[in-house]
């Protein structure tokens, strides 16, 4: 067998072991387990904490004010004195406006997080377990909200409320939102086919008690993966929505703002050096990339650690 | 609880109840609605439970037997299946005017189901002992350890081995036999008057189907429970009935205690059942099943169900419906033409 593929039996031998860990140690201590040996799961964290300790402490330990303008110092290159990543055209720091664009960035992740998880968990349960007129009153409208594009949703939602970060969070929190509904309630209508709840009926459970007791514990899991795969959805809308002016507004410093910002120096060049001033957009850029793909790598990870169903899925296949 | 079963109803091998029905279905009539037709898949039905008794609920696939059981329960899955008409009188009230509320009260506390496959029966992300806990806490004040402690008795009663460390099992660390006792374990805890098994052994193992049916049967008569068994195995209907009602096509064309209905069948589908089993005494190999196939639903003719199938349908056979009535000998079918039954 080549590097790096398994035949089945191997494939099975490690399904095999699984379950045996399972049965060994119990699930809980079994995913714990697999969650430390999953390479990629572990690259994406060290890779997250480290984004996150940036964004978190960069702004403490630089000391440096993100929005104090020096027009003697801009477009200094990065490693300039006193300038690790160097300045953008307004002689602003750029490290520490990274370091704070993080941070908007991850609340902004969190927030459309919360919203659409709360809301897509409460709207695809009741609509995909209660059926009926309920069930397609609350497909309609997430099917109606699905059916725009992001960029629109965030514009209608910046007119009617002015910019900022607050009408970025409803509108991509909303799109998600319905993105996670629909999966949701795709899963909880195939467990309502299951039939632990209807023996859960027939022990004279309540609907409410159902719902919460059997179906909630059982979507969470692919819940928290969606939801996972949909912070990077969020932290690139956040900087697109940015980048075209709808989001963070200056002063604050936000990744997509300062690509922008940077972009008209790609062609200019700068009299001092004799080249173009790449780094106010490719740094804020570079940061972008790391950031989600940090959190992709995490949630490809919580899948292969929770998802049975995918797990060891892609490899060994080209063997065939 | 135990009030209307202390009288025995109708003991194993009697000829007569003795007691009033516990409970009684009067002209049921559930129908699968679309949005292109609907029908009724259970056409007038009317059975009563007896106290103490093992009825069985014999029929092929989609005769109807497990929406009856349900329509009892009154956990149809609606849409597209609801009761249209018809009563299900149970200490005095009628089942289906209940409220959703009163309803929840009476599964499982007075009328409990079992279901065809245990192994999708359990949540996956609980234990057997919070499954369990979990019922008893629905119906009964209790602490959690009391809880606790009755499941635990309620494990080592259906044969659990080792019941007090399987409360904390998962259902995937339990085998098919197990689970299904979990299931008879949770559906007894309360201890009901009525105990609804739908196919309870068709998804489990040859071995394992005789022992669990024993611990049914066992359980049956050790809390003087009525048991309305659903199956299509006439065998189990041998080895565990007081008495069956044979369903065709929605409705009961048949109703006997157990040794009459084998001796002597009545009904022409009865007749062709039986005559479809393959006997270790015959010569013949072939086995000799019923010609042609179940009506349609959807069009069902407008005399007996059973007439385009049957030896001796007469012209009146097509045209009118006969009625589940009772003849000179006591005996209860629905057919005009019944003829003598010949092995």
């Amino acid at each position: 067998m080549a590097d790096g593929t398994r035949t089945h039996l191997e494939t099975w031998n490690l399904q095999l072991a699984e379950f045996e860990e399972n049965q060994r140690v119990g699930p809980v201590r079994a995913a714990l387990g697999r969650m430390r040996r999953n390479k990629l799961l572990l690259l994406g964290s060290v890779l997250g904490l480290a984004v996150l300790g940036t964004g978190l402490f960069g702004p403490i330990i630089s000391g440096a004010d993100p929005t104090y303008q020096s027009f003697s110092a801009t477009l200094l290159p990065p490693g300039s004195e006193g300038h690790l990543l160097g300045t953008d055209h307004l002689g602003r720091d750029l490290a520490v406006r990274v370091f704070i664009g993080i941070r908007v960035s991850l609340m902004v992740a969190a927030g459309v997080t919360v919203l659409s998880l709360a809301l897509g968990l409460v709207l695809g349960m009741f609509g995909g377990f209660l059926g009926g007129w309920k069930d397609r009153m609350i497909r309609g409208t997430v099917d109606f909200v699905w059916g725009f594009p992001l960029i629109l949703v965030a514009v209608l939602f910046a007119g009617g409320l002015g910019e900022g970060l607050f009408p970025v969070i409803l509108a991509v929190g909303l799109v998600n939102t319905a993105a996670i509904a629909r999966v949701v309630r795709g899963e909880v209508l195939a467990l309502s086919e299951r039939e632990f709840v209807e023996a859960a009926r027939a022990g004279g459970l309540s609907t409410s008690r159902i719902m919460w007791r059997h179906l909630f514990p059982n979507i969470l899991a692919p819940a928290l993966v969606l939801a996972s795969y949909y912070v990077a959805v969020a932290i690139i809308a956040e900087a697109a929505l940015s980048f075209i002016g709808l989001g963070a507004q200056p002063p604050t410093p936000s990744l997509g703002g300062m690509v922008s910002d940077g972009r008209n120096y790609l062609q200019h060049n700068v009299p001092e050096l004799g080249q173009v001033g790449h780094w106010g957009a490719t740094i804020p850029g570079i940061t972008i990339l790391l950031l989600v793909l940090a959190v992709s790598l995490i949630g490809d990870g919580l899948r292969d650690v929770f998802d049975p169903r995918l797990r060891h899925e892609a490899k060994g296949v080209d063997e065939e | 609880m135990a009030t209307m079963t202390d009288q025995g109803g109708w003991p194993s091998g009697g000829d007569q109840p003795v007691s009033a029905p516990l409970l009684s279905i009067e002209g049921l009539r559930t129908m699968v609605s679309s949005r292109r037709d609907s029908f009724d898949v259970v056409r007038g039905l009317s059975l009563d439970i007896y106290p103490n008794e093992v009825l069985c609920l014999v029929g092929e696939s989609g005769c109807g037997k497990s929406i009856t059981a349900l329509s009892i329960m009154r956990l149809l899955p609606n849409p597209p299946v609801r009761v249209r008409e018809g009563k299900i009188r149970f200490r005095g009230e009628d089942l289906l005017r209940l409220s959703g509320k009163r309803m929840r009260s009476i599964r499982a506390d007075s009328i409990s189901m079992i279901f065809q496959d245990p192994l999708t029966s359990l949540d996956p992300v609980f234990t057997v002992g919070d499954v369990i806990v979990e019922v008893i806490r629905a119906h009964r004040d209790v602490s959690k350890d009391e809880a606790r402690r009755l499941a635990g008795d309620a494990l080592a009663k259906v044969g659990l081995p080792d019941p007090i460390s399987r409360l904390g099992s998962y259902p995937h660390q339990l085998s098919g036999g197990m689970r299904q006792r979990v299931m008879i374990a949770m559906a007894l805890v309360l201890d009901p008057d009525i105990l609804i098994a739908d196919e309870p052994t068709t998804a489990l193992d040859v071995t394992v189907q005789a022992q669990i049916l024993d611990q049914l049967v066992t359980e049956q008569r050790e809390r003087n429970m009525a048991m309305l068994l659903i199956t299509h195995d006439l065998a189990v209907v041998a080895a565990v009935a007081d008495r069956v009602a044979v369903m065709y096509a929605g409705e009961i064309v048949e109703q006997a205690p157990v040794d009459e209905l084998f001796e002597d069948p009545r009904h022409p589908y009865t007749q062709g059942l039986l005559r479809a089993l393959p006997k270790v005494s015959a010569t013949r190999r072939r086995l000799d099943p019923i010609p042609g196939l179940v009506p349609s639903l959807q069009m069902m003719p407008p005399g007996c169900a059973f007439a385009p199938r049957c030896p001796h349908a007469l012209d009146r056979c097509w045209n009118e419906q006969p009625e589940l009535a009772t003849d000179p000998d006591g005996r209860v079918f629905r057919c005009f033409n019944p003829q003598p039954f010949a092995g």
